[in-house]
């Protein structure tokens, strides 16, 4: 086909720009689609998507009938743009409309809501006027967040600030533990902190322009988890009415501190592990802070003649003694001691023909030299340790303590016998209680548990504690000690006594040492089983350096208003059969 | 040329008699004639075009208001779901307060105030022999024992009826400005903290207890 020159050179013409202007496009994609893809897509992602950290919340901690103890919960810090500030006046939205009121109204009203003196805020919102960011108030509750909300001030911000509340404030605080600025910090907080604690997630999404999350662009990178419900044995009830006792006899006396325990004789479950002064986590420097933690674990003392069932019950099962051995027993005793050393009776008598369970009832620190001597310092060292001295507890609570019993090579002769009365070695609450548990459960010792389980958010259970016993005494060396300290009540003991009911228990006066000296200071305590004819609740009360009353009748009290009040909350029938008779002399 | 069956043969079909030697032939006669006849082809063609433009149109226009639907969805879930936040803190809020307020402390101060007392240890019935057992003893008095002992709560700060003035009421945080002055509107002390609590304007002023109305 032939064209006109001119209409040729036209076509050719528009060929070359139109492949010009094809190749010019080639050049631009490979570089866009290719060349320059990845820097471009990311700086795309960096202007659409946010990255969001969701934050998973921390697991509860309740007692064992579900009662919340702890649990998380949204607080909010009210800030403040002062770049924004004008500090002539500021358009607020009153009653739907924009209206101008003088900056210090606004101050004013901010500072009536919040609590935070208007000073602190002028001074907040002056100090850096072009700072973008300034705290008025922090950690405030949704409803004082909502007022600021309301007040609709264009120059405040709020922020979520998540933290725990403890809604029985003291009850069980010293349990329950709490938690600082950089995590926990005592008690079960911290203990369980590995089912408490959760989990931070991301998640990815593209938003608009007005932070709208765009439809179908939302990828959960890591799922935020939960933390998991620590369920403890603790009966609140209990726990608090053994707190309120302890706060009302340990004021009576002038005590320094004093502990109450409660397990059950059974399982091994702490109903209660009472301490005062009682921290309230909510704000615990309500309290000196060496009663942040649980004395009941964390404070050893020299236990006094408490630890004379054990010594007792050690001996009939290991057939070295029998309940109703006769007994020559004088007040004062140095047979055998160093040098000019005794050994005396808290009360002066003359040479008493008492049985062994005379000796017990009547708390012979004489008498139980005499048995003691029965025994060699090495096999009473492994009753001691069988019974769960010298070992922290399975709690294996925050700061718990393993007492001490001194190893062989340091008992000396007044210790090998004083050991036996619970002076020269040193116990926590929770060891003597659980030494009563298994006495009371015929001899076979339940590992204390504090915490039932760990519930996580998945369904699954854990931190289920062990509750395979261990056989200390047999049955009959345990029920034979039960017997004779039913007597306690009953002879030598006025007002632990509860009509109807069989109340097995033992009292003890110890001398604290200080600095290797013994002092004039006490610890007072009782500690007992109930009911007798089949224990099921093991009870122990101490109060340290009581000021009015510093023998062991100051401590009986509390121990029998909380039998009292354990007979009354768990129904407990009254006792069936009489107390054996189980002669005290001969 | 009839014109029948699909319309791919269209195209093809006129341009068939047009092909052999049109170059010996003068142009203007060939024209003159074909002239209607193409016009006759044409027509179905812009129907074509016509209902393909239109289809387009329709299609892109849906998927318009689609995207629309589903960006006017996602404001929507964005705005429950902001409802949701505010009720979840609205029920924890309210939660928090009911646990603080069932405590053993503030349950047994309202208990003596109301003029209750500690129960004794109970007698028992037993229902095959009928014989009773137990000695009633205790009971009567304070926990507290007259000595003012208190484990404390300080989650109970500001929790109705522990304390004497709550200084606090479901009113005044709805409105924000109007009741935020010092002079805060009828305040119930019977109301929970949280913001959507009922006031009970009858009970009359702060600290005061729910105490049954006999009928």
């Amino acid at each position: 086909m032939r064209y006109p020159r001119r209409t040729g050179g036209r076509l050719a013409l528009t060929v070359v720009l139109v492949a010009l202007l094809v190749a010019g496009f080639v050049v631009r994609l490979v570089d866009v689609q290719i060349v320059r893809a990845a820097e471009l897509v990311a700086s795309a992602d960096d202007t659409r998507t946010v990255t969001l950290t969701t934050y998973g919340s921390r697991g509860s901690i309740v007692a064992s009938d579900g009662t919340v103890l702890a649990q998380s919960v949204d607080r909010f810090d009210i800030t403040a743009s002062p770049r924004q500030v004008d500090l002539d006046s500021t358009e607020v939205k009153k009653d739907g409309t924009w209206t101008k009121v003088p900056t210090t109204e606004a101050i004013a009203a901010i500072a009536q809501i919040t609590g935070t003196p208007a000073a602190d805020i002028l001074t907040a919102l002056t100090a850096d006027p072009e700072s973008q960011f300034a705290f008025l108030a922090q950690g405030v509750t949704l409803e004082v967040y909502r007022k600021v909300a309301a007040l609709d001030i264009p120059w405040v911000y709020a922020q979520v600030h998540p933290s725990r509340s403890y809604p029985l404030g003291a009850v069980g605080g010293n349990l329950v533990g709490f938690l600082g600025t950089d995590g926990p910090q005592a008690g079960t907080e911290a203990n369980e902190d590995s089912c408490l604690a959760a989990t931070d997630g991301t998640t990815t999404y593209e938003s608009s322009a007005d932070g709208v999350r765009l439809p179908g662009t939302e990828v959960v990178d890591t799922a935020a988890q939960d933390g998991g419900t620590v369920r403890l044995t603790i009966d609140t009830d209990l726990q608090w009415y053994a707190q309120q006792v302890l706060d009302r006899e340990a004021r009576k006396l002038g005590a320094e501190w004093a502990v109450a325990m409660v397990v059950e004789v059974k399982t091994g479950r702490i109903l209660t592990a009472a301490d005062w002064p009682s921290v309230d986590p909510n704000d615990v420097n309500l309290v000196q802070d060496n009663a942040w933690g649980a004395r009941s674990f964390s404070s050893p003392y020299e236990p006094g003649s408490i630890m004379k069932p054990v010594t007792v019950a050690s001996e009939l099962d290991a057939g070295v003694i029998s309940p109703t051995e006769q007994w020559s027993v004088p007040w004062h005793y140095t047979n055998g001691l160093p040098g000019d050393h005794y050994i005396q009776d808290a009360w002066w008598h003359g040479t008493m023909p008492w049985t062994t369970a005379g000796i017990l009832v009547n708390s012979s620190n004489v008498g139980l030299s005499q048995i003691s001597e029965k025994m060699s310092a090495a096999e009473r060292r492994d009753y001691l340790l069988k019974f769960g001295f010298n070992q922290g507890t399975e709690v294996d609570f925050w700061g718990e303590s393993s007492g001490t019993v001194l190893p062989l090579d340091e008992v000396d002769a007044i210790t090998n016998r004083t050991q036996g009365f619970g002076q020269g070695i040193a116990v926590t609450a929770a060891q003597m209680v659980s030494a009563y548990q298994t006495l009371g459960n015929h001899g076979v010792r339940l590992p204390l548990s504090l915490v039932d389980e760990c519930d996580h958010p998945d369904g699954s259970v854990s931190e289920v504690p062990d509750r395979e016993g261990t056989r200390v005494v047999s049955a009959d060396a345990a029920d034979t000690t039960v017997a004779m300290l039913e007597q306690v009540p009953t002879v030598v003991l006025d007002g632990v006594a509860i009509p109807g009911y069989r109340i097995a228990a033992k009292t003890g006066t110890a001398e604290v040492a200080e600095g290797g000296v013994y002092t004039d200071d006490r610890i007072i305590s009782v500690a007992g089983l109930l009911p007798a004819e089949d224990p099921e609740y093991a009870v122990v009360v101490s109060f340290a350096k009581p000021d009015t009353i510093k023998t062991s009748a100051g401590a009986a009290p509390a121990f029998a208003d909380l039998t009292k009040q354990i007979i009354k909350e768990f129904r407990i029938p009254p006792s069936t059969g009489s107390t054996p008779d189980i002669p005290l002399t001969w | 040329m009839p014109i029948r069956g699909t319309s791919a043969l269209a195209p093809t079909a006129p341009a068939r008699p047009a092909a052999p030697g049109p170059a010996a032939r003068p142009p203007l006669r060939v024209v003159e004639n074909p002239a209607p006849r193409r016009l006759r082809v044409a027509r179905p063609r812009l129907a074509h075009v016509v209902v393909l433009v239109a289809g387009v149109a329709v299609i892109l226009l849906g998927q318009l208001l689609l995207s629309i639907a589903v960006a006017d969805g996602a404001y929507r879930v964005s705005e429950l779901q902001g409802q949701q936040k505010g009720l979840l803190r609205d029920q924890a809020a309210l939660q928090e307060s009911l646990d603080a307020l069932s405590s053993p402390q503030r349950l047994s101060t309202e208990a003596e105030k109301l003029g209750m007392v500690t129960s004794g240890t109970l007698p028992y019935l037993d229902l095959d022999t009928g014989a009773t057992s137990g000695v009633r003893i205790g009971g009567g008095g304070s926990v507290r024992g007259g000595t003012g002992a208190e484990i404390g709560n300080v989650a109970l700060d500001g929790a109705p009826g522990v304390q004497a003035d709550s200084g606090s009421s479901a009113s005044s945080l709805a409105s924000g400005w109007s009741d935020a002055g010092p002079s805060v509107g009828t305040t119930s002390g019977v109301a929970p903290a949280g913001q959507d609590a009922p006031v009970d304007t009858a009970s009359g002023g702060s600290g005061t207890l729910p105490s049954p109305v006999t009928r």
